[in-house]
This record gives structure tokens, C-alpha cells and sequence, in this order.
């Protein structure tokens, strides 16, 4: 039953991840803004309310605009030395 | 950031330059970033952003690479952009308050006009006269301090290739006060007097500041001779593409074995220590077999772009699309289309967006439905695994058949790129024919550590793929090929009774004429999010499809056994025209702001794709294959 619960939890996240990296990026941004509200709330993890509000503000989200590239280099907003 | 620095409001800085002067190079140092650099013009077609902080007065600095420009009047979109952003006019985005115009000091008499006229501009600017070096090794004859007085702006001498060649630069910065929102002089398209004036005005600075260029190298001049030269051209062309396939399959043998056979061995060590249950088809059957098949193509994607980021850097490029032009003006195409296609070698979405150099509209539309035509790099995993499954390792001459099979692939893409630019171009985007204009950079030795990161790139984006997307997506396949469970005292693998099996076996019904069994045409789907995923599909959907012992088999041997040689022919069609890849649709959908054109590429390309792979089933299986 332990083991059932790990799989299914691991597929939900895969397909949750996999749904948000293969929409459109305008899409995705819109998406991020409704969500960013939420990312103030106590129970949201830190790193997942920086990673909504980012991409809520167009930042790079792993496969924008290229998701289907394996050769693309994506551009980065924020190059830092 | 220290609280010496925050005291400072960042300075938004521009790097503005002619095409091919080292803006990207000089970005690159300046901010730590890896942007992408090569030795011909049009590399840069969008705004880069990086910031940095400078090194003694901690200020920080926002810093925007612009595309190249020649001058302040546009021909093309990218120089547009250029333009726009630096009068303030872009949407959302306010002008920068200082501009590091960076000037190719080996060709100071084409960049001088951008740099009068953004003088003129009155935008504070410095000019970063960069490949000082080059310039002094090739013999150059230029006075800085004097072009610093004739120009009226602070002159510096940079090396953006080089470790501190940016030193000067970041002086002159730290040194500069705040320059605050000067008020700029209006701007208007200037009249063709003015611009004979701003000519004369270049003319008579480099009299002044007794600028000399050196006679050209005779070697140089000689290899141009023949690198150029009508027939020995392009015939040193097709050797070098001839040699660089071979080479993808000659030498990636070695590390793609190490890499399958890392891959068999975590395979089994997970068998032999995981008890039977979903977790274990999960790691074994998703993990391993769908996103580790992907990952054996590493090493012949790696190899491919070692040369074309060695043939980028030498300056060679810009020569093969002179060569070219002849053959693109038969079609109808511009010879400026050559760079987005050979873009398009890699992935049709940066190639889609070089089109922005493209000055015609309808040249550019034409180039934009045909550049997912060109074999992007996804669709390497998918020839590879088939060529490794139907086509004997034996030699042809000096060279060895699957090269040669992948050679074809590449030139049926690029035969079938021109016939329907051809036919384009002779109906809906009918346009006059627009001459090549080129700027042929000088030849150099690739720079090593341009190539080392340049591989290092994509060896991190194809890794971060085959972990994210890709993983998340094989995922995803296993659940859909495991669920539901087949029904207590069914014969057949459990995939027969899933979600995926039901799919698989609806779609056969579409692609049974193509000699597509119903694994392929499942594999297609998920090939929609990235084509190089059908290939991990193929793996996840024939790893739960056997029983037993079959399990640790990998896919090449598995295909080998239960596809016919047509049905491989048909699939190697297939991909030649492969439609599916969401992203592509998605960028032309950006790039021309209209639903038309994507729809109508998909459409198209699915057409061409059916058609090609049905004609290559029936002519294979009647010729006994």
C-alpha cells in the first residue's frame, strides 16, 4: 500500500510538471500570476512560491520558448557574475 | 550584494555595435554569461539581459546585449529592435542611460557610421574598440587617443575573447558619473545627403587618425581563392558535411556502448534488489528503459556540434552561404536564409527566430515554413536508432554505411526544404529577388574554450531535458502503458489491457498504412512534446510490452526483431518531414503574431510526412523488404 501511495504521489508530480512545461510560455505567465497569490500562504514551500512568482514575471521556466530543443541554448534573463 | 553597492542605483548600460564587432563576446565577460557567440553577423536577434557589479566602486550595472546594426536606419526587424530600445520606444522598456558602442577594430570603416550617429544622438556613450589585438597582430595602423579626440568620446581598447580584455572598459566605467536621463536629440531617418555627409565625416576621421589596414595575407587570399571558387566550393562543402556525418557514427561507438552499458547495469542492479511490484517497473521499465534510451544519443549530438560550433568559429559559415546563394535564388529564397536553416540544423526554433535578419516579409515567411525541414537534433536519437537497428556497421568505399544512410536522411530534408520553398514562392509568396549582401568575417583557429562551452552547454541542456521533461513524460507513459491492470486470467503483456494500449491500437488504424505497428503509433504522441521523446516512448512501450527475461534487452535489438526493414524505411521517412513538435508551432505562432501559418505548417508537414512514408512502405514491402 506504502509503496502504491510513493508511485502514485511520483506520477501526480511528473504529470503536474509535465502538463506546466509543455504550455504555451503566455499561457504558463498567466497561469503563474492567478497562482502567485497562493505563494504567500503559509504551507506553500518557499522555493515553489520564488519559482511561480518568477515565472509569473516571464522569467525563465526551464523550457521556454524551446520545449521541444534538445540543442537550444535558452536565454537567461538573469546572467550574474 | 554589499550595502555600498545597493547605495548605488543600478546604471542601465546598452551594448550597441555592427554585426559580428563582439557585443555578445564582451557581454559574456562582462556579466559571467554564456550566451551564444560566433563568427558571423546575426547570431544576436533578441535583447540579452546580465548584470554585474563593478570592481571598485561596487556599483551595479544592468546590461543589455542588442542585436547588431549597422546604423540607425533599420533594413531588418533585429536592427529595428536595436533602434527602438535605444530611443525609448520599445513598450515596457525605458532607453538606456549609457551606451559601450563596441567597434571592430579591424574594420573601423564600416563601424564609424553607427558611432557618429549615435553621437549625434547625444545618448553618454563609450567606444569600446574591441579585437585591439587582432587589429595590432594583423598590422593595423590606428591612433586610439586620436579617434578619442576626433570622436569626442572616451576611446578604449578591449580584447572580449580574452580573459581581462574587458580591464579598460571597466575603468572607464567605474570612473563615469551617473549620467542621469540625458535628454536625447530627436531622431528622423536621415536623408541620403546626410548620409554621404556622415560618410565624408568617416572618411576624413580615419585620414586624421592615419588609420591603415594591412595588405591581406596571400595564404588567406589564396584559401579564399579556392574556398570560394565555383566548383572546388561547393564540392569542399558537401566533403566536409560528408566528413562530419561519418564522424557521427565513426566515432560516438565508444561512449554510447559505455553509456548503454551503465545504463543495463543499474538496470539489473535494480532488478536483483527491488522486490516484483510497481515501483520496480517504474524504475526499470519508465526510468531506465524510457528516459536512459534517450541518453545513449548523447555522445553523437556532443559530436555533431563540435563541428558546427568549430566550422561557426573559424568564419567559414558565412562562406558556405555565399556559396549557397546561387542554389536558394533557383528557389525563390533569399540568400540571407541561410543562416536561420543552418540554425535550424539544431533546433528550428532559434532558426525560426534568425529569420528576424530576413528584410522581406514574404522571404521570411517562406524561410519560416520551411526551416522545421532541416534534420534539427531531436531527430538524431530516432535515425540513430534505426540505422543502428536495419543498417549493417559494414564500409562503402572509405566510408561506412550508416554514415552514408545519415548523410541521405540529412540531404532529403534539406531537397525537400527547397521544393517547397520552390513552390511557395512561386504562388503565395511570390517576391521580387533581393541580392546577398554578406560581410565575410576573417578566417581564425576555433577558440577552444568558445568550443568547450559551447559543448558544455549543450551537453547541460540535453542532461537538464533528459531529466525533467522528458523523465516526467516517460513517467507518465509507464502509468498510462501499466493502468488499467489487465483483467485476472488475460494472456498478453499488461500493456495490452492500459490506457496506452487502447490508444496505440486506435491510432494503428491511421498509420497501418504507413507499416506503423501500434507501439510506433503510440510512440508519436508523446513525440509531440519533443520528437527525441518517441525514441524513450519506444523504450518505456517495448520494455512493458515483453515478459521474462526479455525485460534487460535493450530497444535496438528489440526493434530489430519485430520491425520489417519497410516499416524502419517508412519510419526514417516519417521523421524526415516529422510534423510534431509543439514548440515550433508555438514560436511561428509568436514570430508571424498569426494562427495561419503554424496551422498551415502542421497541416503540410503531416501531408508530406504521410505521403513520404507511405510511398516508402509500399515501394519497400513490393521490393521485398
Amino acid at each position: 500500500m506504502l509503496e502504491m501511495l510513493f508511485v502514485g504521489a511520483i506520477v501526480l508530480v511528473a504529470a503536474i510538471y509535465s502538463t506546466w512545461a509543455l504550455l504555451p510560455a503566455p499561457a504558463r505567465r498567466t497561469l503563474a500570476a492567478r497562482l502567485a497569490p497562493l505563494a504567500s500562504s503559509s504551507w506553500c514551500p518557499g522555493w515553489l512560491g520564488r519559482r511561480l512568482r518568477y515565472a509569473a514575471t516571464g522569467g525563465p521556466s526551464g523550457t521556454d520558448p524551446c520545449s521541444g530543443c534538445s540543442a537550444h541554448q535558452p536565454p537567461r534573463d538573469e546572467a550574474r557574475r | 550584494m554589499t550595502a555600498q553597492a545597493q547605495a548605488l542605483d543600478p546604471m542601465r548600460l546598452a551594448l550597441v555595435g555592427v554585426p559580428n564587432s563582439g557585443k555578445t563576446a564582451l557581454f559574456n565577460r562582462l556579466t559571467g554569461s554564456r550566451q551564444k557567440v560566433a563568427n558571423y553577423a546575426g547570431v544576436t536577434v533578441e535583447r540579452k539581459e546580465g548584470s554585474f557589479v563593478g570592481p571598485t566602486r561596487r556599483r551595479q550595472y544592468r546590461v543589455l546585449d542588442l542585436p547588431g546594426s549597422y546604423s540607425l536606419t533599420p533594413t531588418t526587424l533585429d536592427e529595428a529592435i536595436t533602434r527602438d530600445f535605444l530611443l525609448g520606444r520599445l513598450s515596457g522598456e525605458a532607453a538606456p542611460e549609457f551606451v559601450v558602442c563596441v567597434v571592430d577594430a579591424t574594420n573601423l570603416r564600416l563601424n564609424l557610421r553607427l558611432v557618429l550617429e549615435l553621437r549625434d544622438l547625444g545618448v553618454p556613450m563609450i567606444v569600446a574598440l574591441n579585437m585591439s589585438d587582432l587589429a595590432r597582430n594583423r598590422g593595423f595602423r590606428l591612433d586610439r587617443e586620436r579617434l578619442e579626440r576626433e570622436l569626442g568620446v572616451p576611446v578604449v581598447e578591449t580584447v572580449a575573447v580574452a580573459n581581462s580584455g574587458h580591464r579598460q572598459l571597466l575603468d572607464a566605467l567605474e570612473g563615469i558619473q551617473h549620467p542621469g536621463t540625458a535628454p536625447r536629440r530627436e531622431w528622423r531617418d536621415p536623408s541620403f545627403e546626410h548620409i554621404q555627409q556622415t560618410q565624408r565625416e568617416v572618411r576624413r576621421i580615419l585620414r586624421a587618425i592615419d588609420y591603415a589596414e594591412p595588405a591581406r595575407k596571400e595564404a588567406l587570399r589564396r584559401l579564399d581563392a579556392v574556398v570560394m571558387h565555383p566548383v572546388a566550393g561547393p564540392a569542399i562543402l558537401a566533403v566536409l558535411l560528408f566528413f562530419v556525418f561519418q564522424a557521427v557514427f565513426g566515432w560516438a561507438a565508444l561512449p554510447m556502448n559505455a553509456i548503454d552499458a551503465g545504463m543495463s547495469w543499474i538496470g539489473a542492479k535494480l532488478a536483483a534488489s527491488l522486490p516484483d511490484g510497481a515501483l520496480r517497473s517504474l524504475l526499470i521499465d519508465g526510468v531506465i528503459a524510457g528516459a536512459g534510451s534517450v541518453l545513449v544519443f548523447l555522445p553523437q549530438i556532443l559530436i555533431l556540434f563540435f563541428f558546427i560550433l568549430a566550422l561557426e568559429d573559424s568564419g567559414y559559415l558565412p562562406r558556405a552561404a555565399y556559396l549557397l546563394d546561387r542554389v536558394m535564388g533557383s528557389v525563390g529564397l533569399s540568400g540571407r536564409a541561410f543562416i536561420p536553416l543552418l540554425s535550424s540544423f539544431a533546433c528550428a526554433v532559434p532558426g525560426i527566430m534568425a529569420t528576424r535578419t530576413i528584410p522581406n516579409v514574404r522571404d521570411r515567411i517562406a524561410t519560416i515554413m520551411i526551416a522545421p525541414l532541416m534534420t534539427c537534433s531531436a531527430r538524431l536519437p530516432v535515425y540513430a536508432l534505426v540505422i543502428a537497428a536495419f543498417i549493417p556497421h559494414r564500409p562503402v568505399g572509405p566510408f561506412n554505411l550508416p554514415g552514408l544512410v545519415l548523410f541521405t536522411l540529412y540531404v532529403s530534408g534539406i531537397v525537400a526544404a527547397m521544393a517547397v520553398a520552390y513552390a511557395l514562392k512561386r504562388t503565395a509568396l511570390k517576391s521580387s529577388y533581393h541580392p546577398l549582401l554578406l560581410e565575410l568575417p576573417e578566417y581564425h583557429w576555433p577558440h577552444l574554450n568558445n568550443l568547450a562551452i559551447g559543448l558544455w552547454e549543450r551537453l547541460k541542456v540535453f542532461v537538464q531535458r533528459v531529466g525533467t521533461i522528458i523523465l516526467a513524460l516517460m513517467i507518465v507513459l509507464w502509468f498510462l502503458s501499466s493502468y488499467p491492470a489487465p483483467p485476472p486470467g488475460a494472456a498478453g503483456p499488461p500493456i495490452l489491457y492500459s490506457f496506452a494500449g487502447m490508444v496505440g491500437h486506435a491510432l494503428e488504424h491511421l498509420f497501418a498504412p504507413l507499416g506503423f505497428n501500434w507501439q510506433i503509433s503510440l510512440a508519436l504522441v508523446p513525440g509531440l512534446a519533443a520528437r527525441e521523446v518517441a525514441v524513450g516512448a519506444l523504450g518505456t512501450v517495448y520494455s512493458l510490452s515483453s515478459t521474462g527475461d526479455d525485460v534487460a534487452a535493450t530497444l535496438v535489438p528489440m526493434i530489430a526483431h519485430t520491425w520489417s526493414l519497410a516499416t524502419a524505411l517508412s519510419l526514417l521517412a516519417w521523421y524526415v518531414f516529422a510534423p510534431q513538435c509543439l514548440s515550433t508551432l508555438a514560436v511561428v505562432k509568436r514570430e508571424t503574431n498569426s494562427w495561419r501559418y503554424p496551422l498551415l505548417m502542421a497541416g503540410y508537414l503531416f501531408g508530406l510526412a504521410y505521403l513520404a512514408a507511405f510511398v516508402t512502405y509500399r515501394v519497400a514491402t513490393a521490393l521485398g523488404g
